[in-house]
């Protein structure tokens, strides 16, 4: 009863970014329906303006996270008015426009690399209280990183299902052309779901960075489980990939907690290729 | 000279890694993004084999021969129904896989301590390294000649179209995903293959050569000399390999400080070149070409035919002169062709 309580828990802790990062990814992947491997650099890039803040500009840690994550969205703004939108009005097919996305993607990581080298940047936490809780014991940051998250989370599940904003784009989604007729502008609602996704990927990038360490590898080792989540989760929905990270957050720390954690890495790409063949040609 | 040589080798290895990626994604349209996964399976499954099992080259050759050819049949099974997003999803988790199995599976591969020393199959004394290369050099120019005759032969034709139509080819009678698998196999083969024969090459194995840049050095040679040209991939090669791990590491006058720089110079310009082109020059280098014979027998047996066409209308409007009472013929040539011109005007 207390592996599973463990599990759950340290489960639900770590897999905090990978969350955010899934809910962000999957709202891209339904509106412009391509895999976009560019994302995971939003991850890197979030941590290292929370570096800069946090360490360069001498910022308190609490204070640059929201800066980073806006800044971090601009950035996927940025690569969507000047990469995407060109390509896919230029007829770049989906497949095609996924290995855009992976020669973005090493573009923004080694120009980070040639900026400010690959060295390993630690951000300077806030002091830590550590409590225990049923048992078992978390941070004081764990669980603001978690009370962050989930706030966030709803907020963006409020967002998509229970606004207008979210009909325009669930609308832009499912039929384009209908959606430009009934007077949706699809370039505003684009921008904006770049926006919000970007930003959710660099609030995964800080504290996954707080969690352990900064590195430019961190966002391209998050992204194939995050790909992974959301093609789990359903295309398109918020809800699905909020529930496949917390499912795989748990599936790792249970697997984790019996043998090494490279297992519970490969359990998982194992499962998700038998997931994609089980559901053979339908992608959701 | 010796670590020219080297590079030469490398240079081959990855010429023949684009040609089977060319079969592949080139002809038959699988985006294989687990190109590492194959390469680094065959490596290290050569090096097990010799440094752990201590077999002979030619024994451990054939074992991974055995051992791709199973590999290679899963994988195909697995991701050949699957839409092509779902394909490359599906391949990168496999080279992630084999990746991690190689850090963990400290018993057969001695993780990241490294396996070594792999030998050559041969050696006669200072001109080993050079007869591998032209070993080497054999195989990639037989592997050539293979596309280039594939591209001429009826199955290459069948392949291009079940990349462009899977439907339609399976309507006429073709088992498609046969003939997917076939060539999948065969060039997933090839890379495993080709990954037995770098081991040699490298002698000594580490984890990190199992790295993404690898799959994305190969796919961006490939995109940009040409996925659909049956030349494509040596030419990208060539520019992309050729130019920056030859030309600028070995003779550019490089400080020591700046050489740190040159590997990630090197794949941040990969990038952007990769992103140029699929936005730019979707065909890459070359574009992909119809034999010229092909074309002009094309041309000629569509004048035949229209000549033929215009003979019968001639035939016709005659008969319709000498004998009005039979000109039926005449007369529904002339409706179709107004039907027609409605049609295109509504």
């Amino acid at each position: 009863m207390s592996f599973i309580i463990d599990a759950i828990f340290i489960g639900v802790l770590q897999a905090s970014p990978l969350i955010l990062a899934a809910m962000g990814f999957t709202l891209i992947y339904y509106l412009n329906g391509f895999i976009n491997f560019g994302y995971g650099e939003g991850i890197t890039y979030g941590a290292y303006f929370a570096s800069f803040l946090n360490l360069s500009l001498g910022m308190s840690f609490y204070l640059s996270i929201v800066p980073a994550a806006m800044m971090t969205g601009a950035v996927s703004v940025l690569t969507y008015l000047y990469v995407f939108r060109p390509a896919i009005r230029r007829g770049v097919k989906p497949a095609e426009l996924i290995i855009l996305s992976v020669g973005l993607s090493f573009v923004l990581r080694y120009g980070l690399i040639l900026m400010v080298g690959a060295e390993n940047v630690f951000l300077d936490e806030p002091p830590i209280a550590f409590f225990t809780f049923a048992g078992t014991g978390a941070t004081s940051l764990q669980f603001i990183a978690l009370i962050l998250v989930f706030t966030f989370a709803f907020n963006l599940y409020w967002l998509i299902y229970h606004t207008g904003f979210g009909e325009k784009v669930r609308g832009l989604a499912d039929n384009p052309d209908l959606a430009q007729v009934s007077g949706i502008d699809p370039h505003r609602v684009s921008i904006s779901v770049w926006f919000i996704a970007g930003s959710a990927a660099g609030l995964a990038g800080i504290f996954q960075g707080v969690f352990a360490l900064v590195n430019p590898l961190m966002g391209w080792n998050l992204i194939l489980i995050t790909v992974m989540v959301s093609i789990i989760g359903g295309v398109g929905s918020v809800r699905g990939a909020l529930i496949a990270a917390v499912l795989a957050g748990i599936l790792t720390a249970a697997i984790t907690l019996v043998t090494k954690p490279l297992y519970a890495e490969v359990a998982l790409l194992s499962a998700f290729i038998f997931i994609l063949w089980r559901r053979g040609p339908r992608m959701a | 000279m010796a670590y020219l040589i080297f590079t030469l080798s490398l240079l081959l290895i990855y010429v023949g890694l684009a040609l089977a990626l060319h079969i592949q994604f080139g002809l038959l349209g699988i985006a294989n993004f687990g190109v590492v996964g194959f390469w680094g399976l065959g490596m290290y499954a050569m090096g097990v084999l010799q440094v752990q099992l201590d077999m002979s080259f030619v024994d451990a050759l054939f074992l991974v021969l055995v051992l791709s050819i199973a590999v290679s049949w899963l994988m195909g099974w697995l991701v050949l129904r699957l839409d092509p997003q779902a394909t490359l999803c599906a391949t990168i988790a496999f080279a992630a896989i084999v990746s991690l199995l190689v850090v963990t599976e400290k018993w057969a591969t001695m993780g990241v301590v490294g396996l070594g020393t792999i030998r050559y199959p041969f050696r006669i004394g200072g001109g080993t390294e050079y007869l591998y290369f032209a070993f080497l050099l054999a195989v990639v120019v037989g592997l050539q000649i293979l596309v280039l005759r594939l591209h001429r032969s009826p199955t290459g034709k069948l392949l291009q179209a079940i990349r462009d139509n899977e439907e339609l080819c399976a309507s006429l009678g073709k088992n498609t995903f046969q003939v997917k698998m076939f060539w999948f196999v065969i060039a997933s083969v090839v890379m495993c293959l080709l990954g037995a024969l770098s081991a040699p090459l490298n002698q000594f194995l580490t984890p990190n050569m199992i790295v993404p840049s690898v799959t994305f050095a190969v796919w961006i040679a490939l995109i940009l000399g040409g996925k659909g040209h049956s030349l494509g991939a040596v030419v990208g090669v060539f520019v992309t390999f050729g130019l920056f791990d030859i030309l600028i590491e070995t003779y550019a006058p490089v400080s020591p400080e700046l050489a740190v720089v040159v590997p990630n110079m090197k794949l941040f310009l990969y990038g952007l070149l990769l992103m140029a082109v699929l936005i730019y020059r979707p065909t890459g280098l070359l574009a992909p070409t119809t034999p010229p014979e092909h074309v002009w027998a094309e041309i000629r047996s569509a004048g035949i035919a229209a000549g033929r066409g215009a003979m019968t209308l001639f035939q016709n409007g005659k008969n319709a002169i000498q004998n009005p009472n039979t000109n039926q013929p005449a007369d529904s040539t002339a409706a179709q062709e107004n039907d027609g011109a409605a049609d295109g005007k509504s």
